[in-house]
Parts: structure tokens; C-alpha cells; sequence
């Protein structure tokens, strides 16, 4: 199956999406985690407890798709969509991302993904016509928008601006 | 929507269609909050307080960028490479042979010829081999040396207890069986800073390690003892990513080499859930140079082994060949000094082991004059060159463009490093000119020793008694200064890229790279007045 452009999606498919992406997430974090366990602990637990995150925020979503449509069937996936919506990832290729990394640096990572996505949806709204996709567009990105603003306010509390 | 269902939820509004995603939300997280069942986490969830409505999309965050340039697949070009590489035997391979014939030097070492031309590990590691390595494989083929290095190759097996297969398994993150070695190296060392100092201490005995076999193989059985005791303590390749001392000049170089390992879409990589390059996979192991493809955009720590190409559940890893220097940028300053280190040894060994200079000869064999008062001297030379001379002028340049470029104000150490990076084209070309008379001249001695490797008479192939033949030693000066020349022009192209990414005016760009265009000149030619005499 070819990688659908986000506005061929239903509003159905757009919150199966974001229900993917945040699951995929926690995978991600949880790796990342395990990953840093020994070399960056505080960034280590950053990631673990986003992925806790992440994976309520997948059940939120998931509820909400029940009420509204019904059973969930996963029948679109990140993979499926040509956009990347939200990634969290790290921020450098070399041995050195192991040498560097410390939580203001690990709280940015995750900041970049929650911006990436908020960015995303809000793309979404501007390029969407049918009103109620807009809508639902726009709910998620201010979704995003409640992580966006609860990762700097944990920057702000680090000291130094985001 | 024709799809949507009726909601059954009997606590929920009747009418769905009209509850906005927010609201449901906000009900759902009560009702998770209720239940208490699977949230795990601790803190409280996101806030999700009311926002102004619909702000503009922020620019701060931009999609990962896709390279620039020209590149060409050669998976795709010549597939036959691809299958060799996705071979789980094809480092095995490839190292094995080379093995063999490194530990039978170490034989030729203890019980062979004493002489260093008389003896086939010094007339084929540093002279064969370090033409090779400098001329052909750093520029054409990166790190190509670290696929098939032998050093390493106890301690890999002893992590992975396999020489070819793959173990799949789970091992902290990684999705491998791994054994030796798991503890994090020191923070504090985790720089290149090592491996500067090692091939600092192993240039100042350079004159000792290309006469005295002895000498070299110390050195040697040195390295593979680290290697083999790293790899027991230190998870992964350790030992190569930050002590290795020929590990970090080809991390240096391998920049301006022409071919690259990386991912193909960066898209495929943001999406990739299980990351096997960085944890391993059922195809491969976890990279032992614990890089991370996705986001790879340097040749410096990639050791080319491929595993990441096995162990990719996307096929999404591809080797690509580029222009000449397509990496321009250092990060650190020990990266800075290794070019400061690396391009004053080139003068160093051209001056010691072959220039005209039968004076610095003598201060640098000091295990043949046993002066050793004038091998300290010599040693304080190179360091002070290396560490501090070479720097201040370096930083003296990065000054004055600083202060030429006007009122675009760039801070003076992202200069400093941005501005060594020239450095690389500079020392890379100047050691392919130190290394072609070394061939040259020398050449002939390799013929010598293949026919008798341990200088006890033997004739294997007919060429024992090949004599000392020099080739074209006439041309070897314009050899050099044509060498010496293309170094000098990729250093001022690439040197003003650098210039352009670090200042957002031309012109002060080119004001601030002017002083540094004018010092790699006079560098140049200070190796052509020593290449040349």
C-alpha cells in the first residue's frame, strides 16, 4: 500500500494515526530509555516516564475513538502516512549522543517531537477544507500543544530558556 | 461520516457527533483516572487547559534535512556489493585473512631479521600498509580500514561469542546476546582527547617503530591487549571509539572521504519504532560504535562494519559515494586538535624520516645515539608544535577574521573549531605527499621481504635479492607540490563553505575567512620547503 498524503485521511483514520504515533512513541522511549540507562540515568527516567506518557495518552485517544466511532481497528499506521507526524528522537548519529546527553538536552529532544507534532496538526488545519476535519485538526494540535507547554514549563524549572 | 457508530456508552451524551475531541478526551482521562487501571505514570498527565484558539504553525522545528550534493547509491548501482554486505560472514571474511597475516608478523617480529628494511612487519605495516591506508582506502573508502582491523578482533568475539552469526537475544537495550564487557566508559574520557595523546606518544618513537620491529610489535601486542581487556570491561567498541590512536586520525580523514554509510530516507528511520541499528536485531548486532544512523551525518565514528545494513528492518541502509570533503564540519575541540596534531606530524615525519636532516635523525633515534637529552628536546618540539604553536597560530587567524568581519559577531570557538576543520584537506593531502616517496623510494625493500619475511635467506618468490631500485626520484618533488596544491584548494573551497554556514553575510565571510585562507597558504608552504628539500 503507498504512503497516503495526511488530508486523504478521514477524521476516523487521522485519530487512528494519532493513536499509532503515540504508541510508537512509547516503543521509541522505552528503547531510548534502556538505551541511556547507564550513561545518562536522569534522561534515562525522563524518557521512561514520557513513555508512561505516551502510552496514556494512546488510551485517552482510544477512548475517545470508541465513544465517537466505535470499536478501533487499526487499519492506518504512521507507516501508512507519507508525513512524519511525531517522532521522538535523538538529536545526533555519532557514539558522542551517549557522551553528551544530559535532561535539559533529553527534554528538548522530546520538546522537538512535541513541537513537530502540534506543527503537524496545525499544517493539517490550514490545509483542510472539510470543517469538521479542521476541527478535529485543530483539537490535536492543541493536544500537542498541553505537552508542548508542559515540557518547557519542566525546561523553565531547569533554569535557561527552551 | 457514514462510518461513524452510535455511541452505547451509556454515561456518555447522546449525541457524539457533537462532543469535540477535547471534550471526550477530558472524559476519558476522568474515566482512566477512575478505573485506575493501566496508567503508569506518576506524574500528572499533560495539561490540557484551555488554549487561545489556533496559533501559527512554529518554525522552530523543521523535518529532519535530507542530504545535500550529489550522492550515488552504490547498493543500487552495483548490487552485487549490497548482497555482500547484508552476507553475515562479510566482515569474517574480510578480517580473518588479515588476522592471519598480522599475527604471523608478530612471529617475523620476535624471530626475524632485527633490521627494520630487512623485515617484512616494517617493510609491510609502515610501508605498505600506510600507503595504502593513506593514499587509497582513508580517501576512497573511509574507515574501510576499521571493517577489517584485526585489533579488535578477540574482543569482539568476546562479546559476541560467535564470529559470524548473530545472536538475538535481549541485553540491557540491545536485541542481541552480548557478553564481556557492559559498564559505560568514564564520562570524563568520552572525547577523542586519548587517542590524540596516543598518536602523539607514537609519533615522537615513530624513527624507533620503523627501525626496531621489536619496537613495533610492543606496540602492537600494546593495542590488541587493550582491545581484548576493553572489551571485557566496556561495553562495545570502546576501546576503538576513544583510544585507539589510528582510530583517530581515520576518524578525522574519513570526512573528506568519498564514500558514506547511511540511511537512505530519513523519513523511514524518524518512523522506525524498533531502532535495530542502535539495539541490533535477529539480521545483526547492535553498531558497535554505538552510532545511530538516523541522524548520522558525519563519516568520523562509523567503522563500516555493516551491521546496521543486516540488522535494518527497513532495508534502509545504503553506501553512498560523494564528492571529495563532503563533511565540513568539527564539533569539539578534540577534534580541532587532531587536526592541529595530525598536520604537524606530516612535517614531522617528512622532516625525520626523510628529509635531508641527519641531525634531527640522530635526535629521534635515540635508542641508536642514546642521546637522550636530545630526544627530550626533539619530543618538546612536536608537542609544543602540536599543542600549542600550531593552535595559537590557528587561533590568531580565526582572530583577526573575527575582527575583519565586522559587525556579525560569531562566537570566536564555534570559529576556532568551524576553521580547523580545514585543516583536514590540508594534513590529509599533505600525508599522501609525505607517503608517495616513502613508496617510492622505499618500495623496493617490500619486494625484498615478501620472498624472505624472516631475513633468514629464504627466496619464496624470486625477489630476496631484488635491489634497493628508487622510482623516479626526480619526480617525487612535483608529485608533492601537485599534491600539496589540490590539498591547499579544497582546504580554501571547503574552508569558505565553513565561513558561509557559520556567517550569514558573504562578505563577512569571506573578511573573516581571509586570514585564515592566508596562514593555510603559508602552512603549504612551509611543507613545500620541507617536502621539497
Amino acid at each position: 500500500m503507498s504512503a497516503k498524503n495526511y488530508n486523504e485521511l478521514t477524521p476516523q483514520e487521522i485519530l487512528m494515526l494519532a493513536i499509532d504515533v503515540e504508541e510508537s512513541n512509547g516503543t521509541r522511549l522505552r528503547t531510548f530509555a534502556e538505551l541511556f540507562a547507564d550513561y545518562a540515568p536522569d534522561s534515562a527516567a525522563l524518557f521512561a516516564e514520557i513513555a508512561d506518557e505516551e502510552d496514556q495518552h494512546a488510551r485517552q485517544l482510544e477512548t475517545a475513538f470508541e465513544r465517537r466511532f466505535g470499536e478501533l481497528q487499526r487499519t492506518v499506521t504512521e507507516q501508512d502516512v507519507q508525513e512524519v507526524v511525531e517522532a521522538y528522537d535523538l538529536d545526533d548519529g555519532e557514539h558522542l549522543v551517549f557522551d553528551d546527553l544530559n535532561l535539559r538536552r533529553a527534554l528538548k529532544i522530546v520538546l522537538a517531537a512535541e513541537r513537530r507534532a502540534e506543527d503537524f496538526y496545525r499544517r493539517a488545519v490550514e490545509g483542510a477544507t472539510d470543517p469538521e476535519l479542521r476541527e478535529l485538526y485543530r483539537q490535536l494540535a492543541e493536544f500537542e500543544d498541553g505537552h508542548v507547554q508542559w515540557i518547557e514549563a519542566r525546561l523553565a524549572s531547569l533554569g535557561g530558556s527552551a | 461520516m457514514s462510518d461513524e457508530k452510535p455511541d452505547t456508552t451509556p454515561t456518555e451524551p447522546a449525541n457524539p457527533a457533537k462532543t469535540s475531541i477535547t471534550d471526550m478526551l477530558a472524559a476519558a482521562r476522568a474515566e482512566t483516572a477512575n478505573l485506575g487501571t493501566q496508567s503508569t505514570a506518576k506524574k500528572p498527565t499533560v495539561p490540557t487547559k484551555a488554549k487561545p484558539p489556533s496559533k501559527g504553525p512554529k518554525s522552530k522545528v523543521a523535518p529532519p534535512a535530507e542530504p545535500t550534493g550529489w550522492r550515488v547509491d552504490l547498493f543500487k548501482v552495483v548490487p552485487l556489493l549490497k548482497r555482500l554486505c547484508k552476507l553475515r560472514s562479510f566482515q569474517f571474511l574480510l578480517v580473518l585473512p588479515n588476522v592471519l597475516v598480522f599475527y604471523l608478523f608478530f612471529i617475523s617480529a620476535l624471530y626475524g631479521h632485527p633490521v627494520g628494511n630487512q623485515n617484512i612487519l616494517i617493510m609491510i605495516v609502515w610501508i605498505l600498509w600506510w600507503f595504502l591506508l593513506i593514499v587509497f582506502l582513508v580517501p576512497f573508502g573511509s574507515r574501510i580500514w576499521c571493517t577489517v582491523c584485526p585489533l579488535p578482533f578477540f574482543g569482539d568475539w568476546i562479546q559476541r561469542r560467535e564470529l559470524v552469526g548473530v545472536r538475538p537475544g535481549k541485553t540491557g537495550a540491545f536485541k542481541n546476546e552480548m557478553h564481556g564487557g557492559s559498564r559505560a566508559w568514564p564520562k570524563k574520557l568520552r572525547n577523542i582527547w586519548l587517542q590524540n595523546i596516543g598518536f602523539l606518544a607514537m609519533a615522537l618513537f615513530s624513527a624507533l617503530l620503523v627501525t626496531r620491529p621489536i619496537a613495533s610489535f610492543v606496540a602492537f601486542i600494546i593495542m590488541v591487549g587493550a582491545a581484548t581487556v576493553f572489551a571485557m570491561i566496556w561495553r562495545l567498541r570502546t576501546f576503538c571509539n576513544y583510544l585507539c590512536p589510528i582510530s583517530g586520525f581515520l576518524s578525522l580523514y574519513s570526512m573528506a572521504a568519498t564514500v558514506e554509510l547511511r540511511s537512505e530516507s530519513k523519513d523511514v528511520c524518524a518512523k522506525c519504532k524498533d531502532k535495530a541499528c542502535l539495539t541490533g536485531s535477529e539480521g545483526g548486532w547492535a553498531c558497535p560504535w554505538g552510532v545511530y544512523m538516523a541522524k548520522l551525518d558525519r563519516n568520523n565514528y562509523c567503522g563500516l562494519c555493516m551491521e546496521c545494513v543486516k540488522s535494518c528492518p527497513h532495508d534502509n541502509i545504503s553506501l553512498f559515494a560523494r564528492p571529495f570533503a563532503t563533511d565540513i564540519h568539527l564539533k569539539h575541540y578534540d577534534e580541532a586538535w587532531k587536526a592541529f596534531i595530525m598536520t604537524v606530524l606530516a612535517m614531522v615525519y617528512s622532516i625525520t624520516l626523510l628529509g635531508p636532516y641527519g641531525w634531527v635523525k640522530d635526535l629521534a633515534n635515540v635508542t641508536w645515539t642514546g642521546n637522550v637529552s636530545g630526544f627530550a628536546a626533539y619530543s618538546a618540539c612536536i608537542i609544543v608544535a602540536c599543542l600549542v604553536a600550531l593552535p595559537l597560530l590557528h587561533l590568531a587567524a580565526v582572530g583577526a577574521g573575527r575582527l575583519l568581519a565586522g559587525k556579525e559577531k560569531v562566537p570566536l570557538k564555534k570559529l576556532f573549531i568551524g576553521y580547523a576543520y580545514t585543516l583536514v584537506p590540508v594534513g590529509l593531502l599533505a600525508w599522501i605527499a609525505f607517503s608517495f616517496p616513502l613508496m617510492m623510494v622505499n618500495g623496493s625493500y617490500v619486494l625484498q621481504v615478501v620472498s624472505d619475511p624472516m631475513g633468514w635467506g629464504w627466496n619464496l618468490f624470486g625477489t630476496a635479492e631484488f635491489p634497493w631500485t628508487p622510482v623516479l626520484p626526480e619526480v617525487v618533488p612535483y608529485i608533492q607540490t601537485l599534491i600539496l596544491m589540490i590539498g591547499l584548494l579544497y582546504a580554501i573551497l571547503k574552508g569558505y563553505e565553513v565561513a558561509r554556514s557559520l556567517y550569514q553575510d558573504r562578505s563577512a565571510a569571506l573578511r573573516s575567512f581571509a586570514p585564515v585562507m592566508v596562514y593555510l597558504c603559508g602552512l603549504t608552504c612551509v611543507y613545500l620547503f620541507f617536502f621539497t628539500a
